[in-house]
């Protein structure tokens, strides 16, 4: 049973604590679903209170088809949507640059290496941009917040091989785009470096030192 | 070095582990002496450290008091609309909840806007803030011509006049052929031993997923119209082309307009008419353990309905095919279809290569079982069901209305899966979407397995 259900029932009787009990015990999620959606931004506070007015208005005709996590899931990223979409009509830097990996001589946490992490985390979405809506979308869910592919098939109402796809293509396109990106030529190098003979992640290449910035 | 496109998929298996002690060795045999592969792993990698870093990335700190205000007062404004509705008579709980269910539905499926149902005296709630989104407007598709063995779901057998819905499959037999209308000079045809689904049928998007067979099609210039064929998807342009996917191999005549291609590799094939193409035929498979190593055996595995195969515990995403080396001895075949049904098959590998078709390949539990539906019980739920499709009625109109037959389908719980209004003669859209909606709440016993859909006469005679 969805350990919400008896929530969304005081809500749909018009219990308006239940409303703001929803909100807390939610609010957390949507903050981060609308967070990797939009990317570093400025505007998520916003889009969260967007999405939880309308999962108000919505709530009413819930009907318990969908688990109630879904359906927020859904109606956040579609809330999300619709702010990109009207961001899109704003002019946007087009520039990428892809800051250096992590540097072997700092801590792992250091604040000059959160600096970099922010920085390579807002190259990541600005390569994203370059993709369509639909697939961005699914990469996001998929491979930053983790969500199955089944359920982003439930949440857009397709079906799970067209996600599957969709998620294969858009990988490719993101990988040509990486690529092709000048400030990632020297990582890329070191990574080919590595590759003979040692499949193994490479995020240890920090062990073996990388160039200092 | 051999130039050729990256693996991707197995090189993506790689670098997220999925591949066997075996398998990795064999991927690094071959990136030794493949550049392409090499470069293409550093990418992979490269984006799973940028993801990494976004995954670990904190979202900012948002003051929710802030927002407490604005949203306290938008609770006491919904919950009070609630509490008014459900002071007033049935019809207005129901009104506000179609209401709000159109709103909803605007929000995250998409809803046409011109069949939107309105409730007399409709609250407010969701009037005064529509839903901040882009309508989508389904395209009703029509069966023009059926002839010979053409079906859909369970053997339901196709005739003209039929109506199909997002996610139909259909399929025709030795000696049949269909006729789809999507829209005004927009449609296929699908010939005798064809199988396809109907995955996306919108004004503004089309996509048919052909898993055997012949298609012909005819769009309209500047429509987005899309068939997935074994791996490739088939992009038309316009405006009349033809696509096949015949013995393994996918095909593609261009009679008017151009299409474009895209291969499981990537690749790009843009096609003008009058044009013909025709993929490779054991192009189409994947491939995973190349080179073959000494003593390894080809194996080949085909089933059109699966799209994730695991074999010894490697798995790979591929529709249809795919292709592999193995030592000799016993190995575990599993698949998954799109509906996420398990397949599995114990092979034993000699030293001649294997061919495994989905002859070998069976469903494995959870099967798809039959189930069955008392007819006592249906007509006990579509009774109980009667008055409340009656206020649809009287909601609608209170004139006579067509006769109109209900089509449910029951899922494995006893829930409704889909309900469907079918009906030689118009019927008013607030009707259609009321009964729709709330055969849509009916339960009925759970049926414990697939059972054909239901059909419920339903007829409406005029008050005097």
């Amino acid at each position: 049973m969805d350990p919400d259900s008896a929530l969304i029932a005081r809500a749909q009787e018009g219990e308006p604590a239940a409303f703001q009990q929803l909100f807390v015990r939610h609010r957390n999620d949507v903050t981060r679903i609308v967070f990797r959606m939009l990317g570093p931004s400025a505007d998520v506070e916003d889009v969260v209170q967007d999405v939880f007015l309308n999962v108000y208005r919505s709530l009413p005709s819930f009907r318990g088809e969908s688990k109630f996590s879904t359906w927020l899931y859904r109606l956040a990223t579609n809330v999300t949507r619709m702010h990109l979409r009207r961001g899109r009509s704003r002019p946007r830097f087009a520039d990428v640059e892809v800051p250096e990996a992590p540097r072997d001589d700092a801590p792992p946490d250091s604040p000059d290496e959160q600096i970099d992490r922010a920085e390579r985390v807002r190259a990541l979405y600005r390569l994203l941009d370059h993709l369509s809506e639909k697939k961005r979308e699914g990469l996001i869910l998929h491979d930053l917040e983790g969500v199955p592919a089944k359920e982003i098939a439930d949440m857009a109402g397709i079906p799970v091989l067209t996600v599957r796809t969709r998620l294969f293509y858009a990988r490719k396109e993101l990988y040509a785009a990486l690529a092709e990106e000048p400030s990632l030529r020297a990582v890329m190098d070191q990574l080919l470096d590595e590759l003979p003979g040692r499949p193994k992640r490479a995020r240890k290449r920090s062990e073996e030192g990388a160039t200092p910035v | 070095m051999t130039a050729h496109a990256p693996k991707t998929a197995a090189l993506i298996a790689l670098a997220e582990g999925l591949l066997s002690e075996p398998g990795q060795a064999r991927i690094a045999r071959h990136l030794a002496g493949c550049e392409v592969c090499r470069r293409e792993l550093a990418t992979i990698r490269a984006y799973e450290d940028l993801a990494e870093d976004a995954r670990r990335a904190e979202p900012p700190a948002v003051d929710f008091e802030r927002m407490s205000g604005a949203l306290a007062r938008e609770a006491e404004r919904v919950s009070a609309t609630i509490k008014r509705d459900k002071r007033r008579s049935p019809y207005y709980a129901w009104g506000a909840l179609a209401l709000a269910a159109v709103a909803l539905l605007g929000l995250y499926a998409g809803w046409p806007s011109d069949q939107t149902p309105i409730a007399r005296r409709a609250p407010r709630v969701t009037v005064e803030e529509p839903a901040p989104v882009a309508q989508i407007a389904y395209l009703l598709p029509v069966v023009t011509l059926a002839a010979g063995d053409a079906h859909k779901v369970a053997g339901q057998p196709l005739a003209p006049g039929d109506t199909l819905a997002e996610g139909d499959p259909l399929h025709t037999g030795e000696d049949g052929v269909v006729h789809v209308q999507l829209a005004e000079a927009m449609g296929f045809i699908a010939d005798a031993r064809t199988d396809l689904e109907l995955t996306r049928a919108r004004a503004d998007q089309v996509e048919i997923a052909l898993s055997a067979g012949r298609t012909s099609h005819t769009i309209r210039s500047g429509s987005s119209y899309v068939i997935l064929a074994a791996g490739y998807t088939v992009e038309a342009r316009g405006t009349r082309f033809v696509v096949s996917y015949l013995e393994d191999i996918v095909g593609v005549d261009v009679a008017e307009g151009s299409v474009l291609i895209r291969t499981p590799d990537g690749e790009e094939i843009e096609l003008a008419a009058p044009a013909s193409w025709r993929s490779q035929g054991s192009g189409t498979l994947a491939e995973i353990a190349r080179p073959r190593a000494p003593g390894e055996i080809l194996m080949e595995l085909r089933h059109p309905d699966l799209v994730r195969w695991e074999v010894d515990g490697t798995t790979v995403d591929t529709t249809g095919a795919l292709r592999l080396q193995v030592a000799p001895g016993e190995h575990r075949v599993h698949g998954w279809d799109a509906r996420g049904r398990i397949f599995s098959a114990l092979v034993p590998v000699g030293h001649e290569p294997v061919f495994v078709d989905e002859g070998r390949l069976e469903a494995e539990a959870p099967r798809i079982r039959q189930g069955h539906l008392e007819t006592a019980d249906i007509q006990r739920v579509i009774q109980t069901a009667m008055p409340r499709l009656r206020q649809c009625y009287e909601r609608a109109s209170r004139e006579s209305t067509p006769p109109v037959r209900l089509r449910i389908q029951v899922g494995l719980m006893g829930e409704v899966r889909r309900a469907q209004l079918v009906s030689a003669e118009p019927v008013p859209n607030i009707l259609r979407e009321c009964i729709v909606q709330r055969a849509q709440a009916l339960t009925f016993p759970p049926p414990g397995g697939v059972v054909p859909p239901i059909e419920v006469p339903i007829s409406f005679v005029g008050r005097q």
